[in-house]
């Protein structure tokens, strides 16, 4: 990790309001969909109706005869002319030892189609209109095959077979801990408490649909593409490498504002990949643009893990054994992380908070005609944590004890930190119990009895709900390079690799710079999104600020130590008599000073540079407790959330402003996965949610006050900001808080558990089944 | 997400505008504000030849006070109902059911005259037309014509209106001093279509029951008044055994679906929950008005 002097103290965290707003609300935005037409021809997809068919014959010839019609491209094409396929991490084993084995990712369907929503077939003409209407008249010839949705039908016997590779619909398996001794463990345990729980899958609904242009530039036969990227970096390489088999350098990604990401947006997608290669084809640029439906079908999907776990505790409610087996639904094809986020992410927080050395993980990925998963806010670790939050609320339960009490009993110990988990994995900081008292305090614990009473009056059921959440953060990428300039215009402006999507990176990035060197933050640009100018891994797994932040503070100590040398020079003395401040490298004890800006003036292209690395030891483990209090209404089963509050410790928050709002919006998602959302498809294999109207993501009036406390009393021991990432825990502690608290509120009825989300429905139907059975 | 070709005319008459849709043939559809109308052309489930426009026209959106009744425009928007203080006053369960249209946005486009006309049977304004007793006036080049409200829902999205005719105006009858009310509604999230609703309006007459009407919507292919439930509370004192059997009545007549968010039967039961809830309301409005 590197060093950083100890005047760049970023921890005074000021709320500095979001530079980029006044640009982003008033319409100056500039998203890809934004760019002017250009005479660019639009590329339309045809999709394929069928969850699983084998392709007989596709019949082109009506739509390229169609007006304007300048290709109609289909898988065949792509296998002819040697495009490449997508890949994915496939470093894992199936059940009987024999390496993964998935289906080719293809950009458009050869053969066989594996999920309804799978391309078939691109026309590109000079209208979207155009185009639609070509797409319109391809017949395809499908022989409709078998399908399965649901992964846990697919691992059952005589299923459906997605790929003829893996038969059993298992693409990879993982198992973790010691499956004997926990076995001993249960058989002599005082309690065994067990829990079936599922993360449903998720539609992660980004604000701005993908939408894709590229185009080959004249003067050097280098393809620009214009594609919405949390990775630019490697959405570039993807397509050099994979798809296209280009040098990396012969292709350029620009990526612009993007309107949100939730991690949807990472790596390349098939449709990206299309219109690089009919860019490239047809000498022409090309643009697509993505409906809100392209989302829904043909965007990964998030989510999807069903879980039976059990704790084995003694009288304490110590928890002695937990043991997990799990099925994770990746879809028909494996998106980049398909396998790596219900093997590796999740089990890396698996045992939470707490102690808990003696484990048994058993996790299957298994696939399934449905669109594939990739990473959603949080990706894995939500999935992991609601499974042992649950738990723990169900072990005090059946107990009788207090769930902080329980939760206090196994946690790890101030003292155990550096504590390394089952998983292998190092907690570096973290303050449990601490954080949990202060959450009691504030979410008003002791005036929960009154509350209660006073919704019993009018005929509701209340609960409450606790969770204590971790996270893993870093998408185990722990380096990230910029370069900083101070221009000749009196301007500072930072390249970085990181991508911003909503997060708040410039204003960040800008505080930090302004704070370090002593200039105005509106004299500072924050310049991403742009592979010429700064290449990184980019902005996945909460790793931004942390990683990408502190290469922007070595960034600031190189450029003043650069400008010192160079003042020296000018100023005709030693380095070491030259002092930095504000802008000014001045002749220690004197007047005699040279500002920043005019040393650029002499350098190179009127620029003063430095290229720097930040690097990190590890991970950061983002943590905190998440309190709320539900009211229901037992005669329609609706569910309301009418207190929310949260402890987050986030280490040093750089701006706490953005910190909540993060916060914020991951509880709202959060809430959303418990009580509203929930990807539905039909026996048939035809995605029944495919749009606004059936798939609920909350309204803001559906959403209670959430009050954030941030706690920096164990700030990050491994990055010199002491930042840990915040952009995904609450949308981890949202949904067990959640479920936690209607069930609470719903165990006097002798209810265990139900499925999220916690729907009118079946909350009404779980009632009337508690009602029946109780009679 | 894109509407299939279409054209386009904006009328500034009435008179124009049931021409342009005579010349059309049957294949020509009105624009009120678009927010029904729109999502089915982006989803292709229409295809009409020519849209309509009737935004340009002068004094389509007004509420205005006509003695016995309130006389709408139809291109009055939702907002304009829910924030009008002629209905606070004179029709204040329409006033509490507009706030469960939809969200904002979509209430400062939409209509009265397009949401009668779109006939969702999960849609605030045809149960509140029901229940309110409307009279909807209709015009085409052959004249005008004023149905009641109760002949004028057909089916789901299907109206008695003929492919010529135009809504113009809705008329719908003032409360009486002294009537009770309440609106009932559970939905998946704020904003969205009714699971059920229920909306009651009732006099408190010497200790008992009488002028009560009772709306119903989400639960069948129409919105509809629960007239059986009706019968038995008439002229009943307000008691548990009246309203449990009123409930039971109204579960016993509707046929709901099933769709995603909620079976028939949860939306049987639910339509009883509300209905109770409502008529609970409604008779301590009554009541109360009774002893002011
Ligand atoms: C997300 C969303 C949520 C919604 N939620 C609700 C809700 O909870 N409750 C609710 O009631 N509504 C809801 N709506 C519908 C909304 O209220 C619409 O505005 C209303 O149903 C139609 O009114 P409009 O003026 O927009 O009609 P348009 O969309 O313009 O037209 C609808 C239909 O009526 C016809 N039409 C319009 N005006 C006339 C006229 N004067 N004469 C004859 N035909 C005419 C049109 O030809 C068309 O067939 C929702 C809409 C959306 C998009």
């Amino acid at each position: 990790m590197n060093i950083l002097p100890s005047n760049l103290r970023f921890g005074a965290g000021q709320p500095v309001k979001r530079l980029e707003d006044q640009r982003l609300v008033t319409g100056r935005g500039r998203y890809i969909d934004d760019k002017p037409a250009d005479g660019a021809l639009w590329l339309v997809l045809l999709r394929s109706p069928h969850a699983h068919a084998r392709i007989r014959a596709i019949d082109t010839e009506a739509a390229r005869a169609m007006p304007g019609v300048a290709a109609v491209f289909t898988g065949a094409d792509l296998v002819a002319d040697d495009i490449g396929t997508l890949p994915t991490l496939a470093i894992f084993k199936r059940p009987d030892g024999a390496d993964m084995n998935v289906p080719p990712r293809r950009l458009l369907a050869h053969d066989v189609v594996r999920f309804a929503g799978e391309a078939v077939a691109a026309v590109i003409a000079p209208t979207q209109s155009a185009a639609q209407a070509a797409a319109e008249a391809i017949a395809v010839d499908y022989e409709v095959l078998p399908s399965v949705t649901d992964p846990v039908a697919a691992v059952a016997p005589g299923a459906p077979v997605v790929w003829s590779g893996a038969p059993d619909n298992i693409a990879a398996a993982m198992n973790y801990g010691d499956a004997a001794a926990v076995e001993k463990a249960f058989a002599a345990a005082k309690h065994v408490v067990s829990l079936d729980v599922a993360s449903q899958r998720l539609v992660p609904s980004a604000m701005e649909p993908r939408s894709t242009i590229a185009e080959i530039e004249k003067a050097t036969g280098r393809l620009i593409l214009h594609v919405q990227s949390q990775t630019p970096t490697s959405t570039r390489d993807l397509l050099a490498e994979a798809i296209l088999k280009r040098p990396k350098e012969s292709i350029q990604v620009r990526v612009g504002d993007l309107g949100g990401g939730f991690g949807q947006k990472t790596s390349l997608y098939p449709e990206d990949g299309i219109v690089a290669y009919a860019a490239a084809k047809l000498g022409r640029k090309v643009r697509w643009r993505g409906e809100r439906t392209d989302e829904f079908v043909g965007g990964t999907h998030g989510r999807d893990l069903t879980s039976t776990a059990e704790f084995a505790l003694n009288e304490k409610g110590r928890v002695l054994a937990f043991r997990v087996r799990s099925i994770g639904g990746t879809g028909a094809y494996l998106s980049g992380t398909g396998a790596i986020i219900p093997l590796v992410l999740g089990p890396f927080v698996a045992t939470g908070v707490y102690d808990l050395p003696l484990i048994h993980f058993d996790i299957k990925a298994v696939m399934t005609n449905t669109a594939p998963v990739g990473a959603y806010r949080g990706a894995g670790r939500p999935e992991a944590v609601f499974v042992v939050e649950r738990l723990m609320d169900a072990a005090a339960r059946q107990l009788g004890m207090d769930p902080r009490a329980i939760r206090k009993v196994n946690f790890i110990k101030p003292s155990q930190l550096p504590y390394t988990n089952a998983a292998g994995q190092v907690y570096d900081s973290g303050a449990f119990a601490h954080l949990l008292d202060r959450a009691t305090e504030l979410a008003d614990w002791d005036g929960y009895a009154a509350r209660k009473k006073a919704a019993k009056k009018k005929g509701l059921l209340y609960g409450r709900g606790l969770t204590s959440y971790i996270e893993w953060t870093g998408g185990r990428a722990h380096t990230e390079k910029v370069s900083l300039h101070a221009t000749a215009e009196g301007r500072i402006v930072l390249h970085s690799g990181t991508q911003a999507m909503g997060q708040g990176l410039e204003t960040s990035y800008a505080q930090m710079i302004s704070a370090s060197l002593g200039v105005a933050i509106d004299k500072i640009d924050v310049v991403q999104g742009d592979t010429d100018l700064a290449q990184g891994f980019g902005s996945v797994g909460s790793r931004s600020l942390f990683v990408g932040g502190t290469a922007v503070a070595v960034s600031a100590t190189d450029l003043i130590a650069k400008a010192r040398e160079k003042a020296s020079h000018v100023l005709e003395t030693s380095v070491e008599d030259i002092d930095y401040s504000d802008g000014w490298l001045t002749v220690v004890g004197t007047d005699r000073r040279v500002s920043l800006f005019e040393i650029a003036k002499d350098e190179k292209g009127a620029r003063l540079s430095v290229d720097s690395t930040g690097e990190v030891d590890g991970p950061s483990w983002p943590n905190g407790v998440h309190i709320c209090e539900v009211e229901i209404d037992p005669e329609t089963g609706v569910t309301n959330v009418v207190r929310y509050t949260t402890v987050d410790d986030v280490g040093v928050a750089v701006n706490p402003m953005l910190v909540a709002g993060q916060v914020h919006g991951g509880v709202a998602q959060g809430i959303g996965q418990a009580l509203y959302e929930g990807v539905t498809y039909s026996p048939e294999g035809q995605l029944l949610t495919a749009s606004y109207q059936d798939y609920c993501v909350p309204r803001a009036s559906d959403l209670p006050p959430i009050s954030v406390t941030l706690d920096d009393s164990a700030s990050c021991r491994t990055n010199p900001l002491g930042a840990k990432g915040c952009g995904e825990s609450g949308a981890i502690g949202g949904p067990p808080c959640i479920a936690n608290g209607v069930m609470d509120a719903l165990s006097p009825l002798g209810i265990k558990t139900i499925n999220t989300p916690l729907s009118p429905i079946k909350v009404w139907q779980a009632i009337q089944n508690a009602g029946s059975s109780a009679a | 997400m894109k509407p299939p070709p279409f054209d386009y005319f904006a009328a500034d008459s009435i008179e124009a505008a049931v021409q342009a849709l005579a010349d059309a043939g049957g294949d020509g559809k009105i624009i009120a504000g678009g927010q029904s109308l729109m999502p089915m052309l982006n989803f292709r489930l229409l295809r009409p030849s020519v849209l309509i426009d009737i935004n340009r026209i002068p004094d389509l959106a007004y509420v205005r006070d006509d003695g016995e009744c309130i006389r709408i425009g139809p291109l009055t928007r939702h907002r304009t109902l829910e924030t009008s203080s002629l209905v606070a006053e004179q029709l204040p369960v329409l006033h509490e059911a507009m706030g469960y249209v939809a969200h904002l946005a979509i209430r400062n486009r939409g209509t009265i005259g397009g949401s009668l006309s779109h006939a969702d049977p999960a849609a605030e304004l045809p149960m509140m037309s029901l229940l309110l007793d409307a009279r909807l006036e209709i015009q085409s080049l052959s004249g005008r014509r004023t149905i009641d409200a109760r002949d004028f829902f057909l089916g789901a999205l299907t109206t008695d209106l003929d492919e010529g005719e135009m809504l113009v105006e809705v008329r719908l009858t003032k409360l009486r001093k002294g009537t009770g009310w309440a609106f009932e509604e559970v939905a998946r999230r704020s904003g969205d279509f009714a699971l059920a609703s229920v909306g009651i309006t009732l006099s408190h007459d010497d200790g008992k029951i009488s002028n009560v009407r009772i709306g119903l919507m989400g639960v069948g292919e129409t919105p509809m008044r629960a007239t059986d439930a009706e019968s038995l509370l008439a002229g009943q004192p307000f008691s548990e055994t009246v309203v449990t059997a009123a409930v039971d009545s109204i579960r016993r007549t509707v046929e709901p679906n099933t769709d995603l968010h909620a079976s028939s039967d949860y939306r049987r039961h639910l339509v009883g929950v509300l209905a109770e809830q409502a008529l609970s309301k409604a008779w301590q409005r009554a009541t109360q008005a009774a002893h002011d």
